[in-house]
C-alpha cells in the first residue's frame, strides 16, 4: 500500500551564499515524512538538520537559499504545494497555518516587549483579519489548556516572566494556535531538566496522537528518539545517511555513523565501558572529502569508500542507508 | 483591660499594615527610588559646584559691585557695600559654611542670582526671556533629527546594499566630519550672504510689527537655517546609534521567529525591529532633551539668535558672576531632571525593567 | 636587548597589519600621519611671521601667499601650518588625560565594586550632568586660558566620565567570565588579573575611544576658541574662524574661513575612518553582523 506522505522532499539542496564562496548545507536530500507520525532527525550540530527542517517552511536563515529540489506538501484537503517555490503573500499565509515550529532557543523567540496574549492575537490577526476578540481569546485559552497552563495568568505575562519549562510550553501552545497539520520541533527540550523534558514530550506525544498532527523532531538525544519517534533520519555533513522506522534502524544500524551515535549514548542498562565516542570530528563545510563523507572516521572504511560516493541503498521497504556495506546487506536481503 | 489590649493590638496592626504597605511600595519601585537618591545627591553636588563658581572668581566681587553701586546711587561706599551684600546675597566676611547656608536659603527663596550691572535682571528673568527661544530652536531640531535619524538608521540596518546604502554611509561620514557650527557658517555663507534667501541673524524682524500667523511664519523663516544646521549633524548621530541598535536586534531570534509565524514584514519592522531597537535610544533622547537646557552657545552665537546659550555667553563676557552661577545651577538642575526622567521612562517602556527583573 | 627589539618589531608588524586590514583604517591613519608630520616639520619649512602688515589685508591667493592673507595681512597658509600643532597637541593631550583617568577609574569602579564604585559613579554622574560647554566657556574665559595643557585639562575634565562608565560595565561583565573566575580561584593577585587579563581585553575598546575623544576635543576646542573666549595665538584655527566669522559678510574673508574649515573636516574624516575601521577589525562582533 502506498504510504500517505505529508511532506515529500526531493533532492533538496541548500546553499549559504557568502561574498567569496558558498557553502552547501544540504546536498540533494530526499526524504518522505508520513502523515500522523513523528519523524526524528538526528546528527551532530552542523550536520544540516536545522537547515533542512527550515526548508519545510521555506525560511532558511540568511544568507541561505534553497537552490535545488522540491519540497512537496500534501495538505489534508488533497492539494499539493511546492513550498520551495512559494513566495510573497502565499508563503506568508502558508507559514504557521499549515506548518509551525517550536524553536530551539524558545527563550528568545518571543518579542520581549509584548505580552504573550498580544503576540498570540497578533499572529492570528495577521493570518486572518476576521478573527474577533472572542475567537482569539477562546483559541488562546484552548491551546494553553492543552499544555496545562493557566490562560488568565499567562496571557498577560511578558516572556521574561516565564520560567524555562513554561516558556517551552507556551511555545508549543503557540505552535498549535492556527491548527497546523505539521509541527517542526527544533531540540524542544535542550536546557531543561530531565523531568520537565519528559513532561513536555508526553504533551507532545499526546498532541501527536489525539490531534493527528505530524511532527519532525530535531534532536541529538538518541534516548528521546527511541522513546517517542516513529521514524528516524540520520544526517551527517549535510547529507541523509540513514533513514527508516525506529525499530529497523536501531536493530540493524546499517550505517557506521548511526552505529556510532547509538553506541555513544549511555543507557541505564548498558555497561559504561561499552560507550564509545566516534573518533575524529564532524566534517567542516570547507574541506572536501572524496568518496563517502564519513570515510575518514569510519572504522570499516575500505578503498572504494574514498573513491566512490555511495548511493542510498534500500535494506528493507522502510529502511535505507548510504553505505556500501548496506548495499551488500540489501542485496542479500533481496535474494 | 482586655479592651485596651485589643485597642493597642488594633493600633499596632494598623501601623504594621502601613509599614508593610510602605516597604512593599519601596521594594516594588526600588529602581525608581535609587535613581531618585542618586539624582538628589548629584543635584546637591551641582549646587555646591555653582556656589564655588563665585568663590573661585579672581578679585573681590562685592567690592567691585559696591563701587558701581556707590557711583550709580550716589551713596557713600559703606552704605553701598551693605546694600551690595544684601542684593547679591553674598557676604565675604562670613565663613564658608555660613556663606553656603546663605546661598542655599537664597535658592529656597527663589533667589538664583542678581545681575551685577542691572538689579532688574535676575537669573529668573533671563531664563524667562531667553529660554523659550532656545527650547523652540533646539527642541524642534532635536525632534526632527531624532525622527529622521531613527528612520534612516533602521533603513540602513535592514537594507545593506545598493546605492541608497552607499549614499547613507557617505552622509554619515560627511555629517560626522563637519562640526555643526562650521556647517552653520557654511549655510550662512551660501544662503544668507551669497544667495540672500534667508536672514543672517535674529529670531524675527523686530522692525515689522506683526501678530499671529505672519509673526509665526517670520519666526520659522528665521529659524530655518539654524534648524537645518543642527539637524544635518544630529541626524547622522541618531542614525548611527539606531543602526547599531537595529543590527543587534535583527540578529535576535524573535525577528526570525516572527517571520516564521507568517507576520507581515511591515509589522515585523514596526513592532519587532523598531520598537526593540528604539528602547535604548529613548534614554538618549531624554538626555539630549536635558542638554538643550545647557543651551548651544556656539550655534546661537553664529546665527546671532537671542537664545539661552548666547545670553550665557554674553554674561560670561561681562563677568556677571552671580548670573553665571545661577544659570549653571539651573542648567545642571534641568539636566539632572532629564536624566532622571530618562531612567524612569526607560523602566516604563521596557517591561523587563518595569516588573523588577 | 635583542629580544626587546625583536618583540618590538613583531609588535609593530602586528600594528601595521591591523592598519592594513581595513581600507578605512589605512586612509584614516594616513590623514593623521599627514597632519602630525605637518605639525612637526611644517613650521620649519614654512616659518610663520606673526607680525601684521596692515596694508596687505585680505589679499587674494598668489604665489607668495598660496591661500591669501587675513585681515591683518598675515599669510593664511603659514598660519594654518603653524596652528596645526596647537590643535593636535590640545586634542592628543585631552584624549590622553581623559582616557587615562576614565580607564583607571572605570577599572577600579568595575572591579572593586562597593562603596568605591558608588562614589566614582556619583562623581562621574556629576560630570555627565554638568553642562560641559557652558562650564568650559566659563572656565576658559575667567581664567584666561592660554596654555595648551590647562586647556586640555579642562576639556578632559568633561570627557572622561562617559568612558569611565563604559569601561566599568565592560569590566563588570568580564569579571564574571570563566577565565577571570579561574584566576581568582588560583589566587592570582588582583593587580595581575587587572593588568594581564582585564586591560588587554578592553584595549581595543579604549583605543577606539581614544580616537573618538580626539574628535570631540577638536570640535570642542575649536568651538570655544571660535567664540573668542580663550586667549590663543592668532594662528590657532579656532581664532582664525573667529575672525572669519566677524568678516563673514565679506567675500574676501572666504579663504580665512575655508582653509581651517577644510582642514578640520579632513582631520575629522580621518578620525572617523580610523575609529570605524579599527572597530570593524578589532571587534569581531560587529563584523559578523
Amino acid at each position: 500500500m502506498e504510504k500517505d506522505y505529508i511532506f515529500e522532499l526531493k533532492d533538496v539542496t541548500i546553499d549559504y551564499k557568502m561574498k567569496m564562496f558558498s557553502l552547501r548545507a544540504n546536498d540533494q536530500v530526499s526524504i518522505n515524512l508520513e502523515r500522523g507520525k513523528i519523524t526524528a532527525l538526528v546528527g551532530e550540530s552542523g550536520s544540516g538538520k536545522t537547515t533542512l527542517a527550515t526548508s519545510l517552511l521555506n525560511c532558511v536563515s540568511e544568507p541561505g537559499e534553497i537552490t535545488g529540489g522540491n519540497v512537496l506538501f500534501h495538505s489534508k484537503d488533497g492539494t499539493t504545494l511546492d513550498v520551495a517555490k512559494l513566495s510573497g503573500e502565499d508563503l506568508r499565509l502558508f507559514r504557521w497555518a499549515k506548518v509551525s515550529m517550536v524553536f530551539q532557543g524558545s527563550q528568545s523567540a518571543l518579542n520581549p516587549v509584548m505580552t504573550i496574549g498580544a503576540q498570540f492575537a497578533e499572529t492570528m490577526k495577521e493570518h486572518d483579519r476576521r478573527f474577533t476578540k472572542e475567537q482569539i481569546k477562546a483559541k488562546s485559552e484552548e491551546v494553553l489548556g492543552i499544555v496545562n497552563l493557566d490562560p488568565d495568568r499567562v496571557l498577560s505575562m511578558y516572556p521574561h516572566e516565564l520560567s524555562g519549562g513554561m516558556k517551552q510550553r507556551v511555545m508549543i501552545a503557540f505552535s498549535l494556535l492556527l491548527d497546523p497539520e505539521f509541527i517542526i520541533l527544533d531540540e524542544p527540550t535542550t536546557a531543561l531538566d530531565v523531568i520537565t523534558q519528559d513532561y513536555i514530550f508526553n504533551i507532545l506525544k499526546d498532541i501527536n496522537v489525539k490531534r493527528g498532527i505530524s511532527m519532525l523532531l530535531l534532536t541529538h538525544d538518541i534516548a528521546i528518539v527511541s522513546k517517542y519517534a516513529d521514524y528516524i533520519g540520520v544526517m551527517y555533513g549535510g547529507k541523509l545517511m540513514e533513514f527508516g522506522d525506529v525499530y529497523s534502524v536501531f536493530e540493524k544500524k546499517s550505517h557506521p555513523y548511526t552505529e556510532g551515535l547509538i553506541k555513544a549514548t549511555p543507557s541505564l542498562i548498558c555497561d559504561i565501558s561499552e560507550i564509545e565516542s566516534i573518533p575524529g570530528h564532524s566534517p567542516s563545510f570547507m574541506e572536501k572529502v572524496s568518496g563517502c563523507l564519513f570515510n575518514p572516521r569510519c572504522k570499516y572504511a575500505k578503498e572504494e569508500c574514498s573513491k566512490e560516493v555511495p548511493e542510498m541503498y534500500e535494506i528493507s521497504s522502510d529502511h535505507c542507508a548510504r553505505c556500501f556495506r548496506a548495499k551488500k546487506k540489501g542485496e542479500s536481503h533481496g535474494e | 483591660m482586655e479592651e485596651t489590649t485589643k485597642k493597642t493590638n488594633k493600633f499596632t496592626s494598623f501601623f504594621k499594615k502601613i509599614g508593610f504597605f510602605l516597604s512593599e511600595i519601596f521594594i516594588k519601585y526600588r529602581f525608581f527610588f535609587s535613581r531618585l537618591g542618586i539624582s538628589l545627591v548629584t543635584l546637591a553636588l551641582a549646587i555646591i559646584f555653582g556656589f564655588l563658581v563665585v568663590k573661585l572668581m579672581p578679585g573681590d566681587v562685592v567690592q567691585m559691585y559696591a563701587k558701581q553701586l556707590a557711583d550709580a546711587r550716589k551713596i557713600p561706599y559703606e552704605e553701598a557695600y551693605r546694600q551690595a551684600v544684601q542684593l547679591l546675597n553674598y557676604d565675604p566676611s562670613l565663613n564658608l559654611w555660613q556663606q553656603l547656608g546663605q546661598y542655599l536659603s537664597g535658592i529656597f527663596k527663589g533667589n538664583f542670582g542678581v545681575s551685577m550691572f542691572n538689579s532688574d535682571v535676575t537669573t529668573l528673568t533671563i531664563i524667562r526671556d531667553f529660554l523659550p527661544w532656545t527650547l523652540f530652536l533646539s527642541g524642534a531640531s532635536l525632534l526632527i533629527s531624532f525622527v529622521l535619524g531613527i528612520a534612516l538608521g533602521s533603513k540602513m540596518a535592514s537594507k545593506r546594499k545598493g546605492f541608497g546604502h552607499a549614499a547613507a554611509n557617505t552622509y554619515i561620514v560627511v555629517s560626522g566630519s563637519i562640526p555643526d557650527y562650521l556647517f552653520g557658517l557654511i549655510l550662512i555663507l551660501i544662503f544668507a550672504v551669497g544667495l540672500r534667501w534667508f536672514p543672517i541673524s535674529g529670531n524675527y524682524d523686530i522692525l515689522l510689527e506683526m501678530d499671529g500667523w505672519p509673526w509665526i511664519l517670520n519666526v520659522l523663516y528665521h529659524a530655518f537655517l539654524p534648524i537645518v544646521a543642527y539637524s544635518f549633524v544630529q541626524i547622522g548621530v541618531w542614525a548611527i546609534s539606531m543602526r547599531g541598535s537595529a543590527i543587534g536586534t535583527l540578529g535576535e531570534d524573535y525577528i526570525y521567529a516572527a517571520r516564521v509565524r507568517g507576520l507581515r514584514e511591515r509589522t515585523i519592522r514596526a513592532k519587532y525591529l523598531r520598537r526593540n531597537s528604539m528602547l535604548p535610544l529613548i534614554t538618549s533622547l531624554a538626555v539630549s532633551f536635558g542638554a538643550i537646557f545647557g543651551g548651544s552657545p556656539l550655534m546661537e552665537n553664529i546665527f546671532n539668535y537671542p537664545g539661552f546659550g548666547a545670553e550665557f555667553n554674553n554674561r560670561i563676557g561681562l563677568r556677571d558672576y552671580f548670573i553665571i552661577q545661577g544659570l549653571i545651577v539651573f542648567m545642571s538642575l534641568m539636566i539632572i531632571l532629564a536624566n532622571f526622567v530618562a531612567d524612569s521612562l526607560y523602566s516604563i517602556i521596557d517591561p523587563r525593567i518595569r516588573r523588577g527583573n | 636587548m635583542k629580544k626587546f627589539f625583536s618583540s618590538l618589531g613583531s609588535f609593530l608588524l602586528k600594528v601595521w597589519k591591523t592598519i592594513c586590514a581595513n581600507k578605512k583604517t589605512l586612509v584614516g591613519f594616513f590623514i593623521f600621519v599627514f597632519f602630525i608630520l605637518i605639525a612637526i616639520f611644517g613650521p620649519m619649512i614654512f616659518p610663520y611671521d606673526p607680525s601684521t602688515h596692515g596694508l596687505n589685508y585680505f589679499e587674494a591667493p598668489s604665489w607668495d601667499h598660496p591661500l591669501g592673507t587675513d585681515e591683518a595681512g598675515r599669510d593664511i597658509f603659514r598660519q594654518l601650518i603653524d596652528g596645526t600643532r596647537d590643535i593636535l597637541s590640545i586634542a592628543l593631550l585631552t584624549s590622553a588625560i581623559a582616557v587615562t583617568f576614565g580607564t583607571l577609574l572605570g577599572v577600579i569602579s568595575g572591579y572593586a565594586g562597593g562603596w568605591l564604585d558608588r562614589i566614582i559613579q556619583i562623581v562621574s554622574n556629576l560630570f555627565l550632568s554638568i553642562p560641559s560647554l557652558p562650564v568650559l566657556l566659563m572656565l576658559s574665559a575667567i581664567f584666561n586660558i592660554s596654555n595648551s595643557f590647562f586647556f586640555a585639562l579642562t576639556l578632559a575634565a568633561f570627557s572622561w566620565a562617559g568612558l569611565c562608565r563604559a569601561v566599568r560595565s565592560q569590566i563588570m561583565s568580564l569579571k564574571e567570565r570563566d577565565f577571570i573566575l579561574i584566576c581568582k580561584v588560583m589566587n592570582v593577585s588582583k593587580m595581575k588579573i587587572i593588568m594581564t587579563e582585564l586591560i588587554p581585553n578592553i584595549a581595543s575598546y579604549i583605543l577606539i575611544n581614544f580616537i573618538v575623544i580626539i574628535r570631540n576635543a577638536i570640535i570642542g576646542s575649536v568651538g570655544i576658541m571660535m567664540l573668542g573666549l580663550a586667549d590663543f595665538q592668532p594662528s590657532n584655527w579656532g581664532a582664525m574662524l573667529f575672525r572669519a566669522k566677524a568678516n563673514i559678510t565679506s567675500i574676501k574673508a572666504l579663504s580665512l574661513f575655508l582653509s581651517p574649515a577644510v582642514c578640520i573636516a579632513l582631520i575629522q574624516t580621518g578620525s572617523i575612518l580610523l575609529s570605524n575601521g579599527l572597530d570593524e577589525t578589532l571587534n569581531p562582533k560587529l563584523k559578523k553582523n
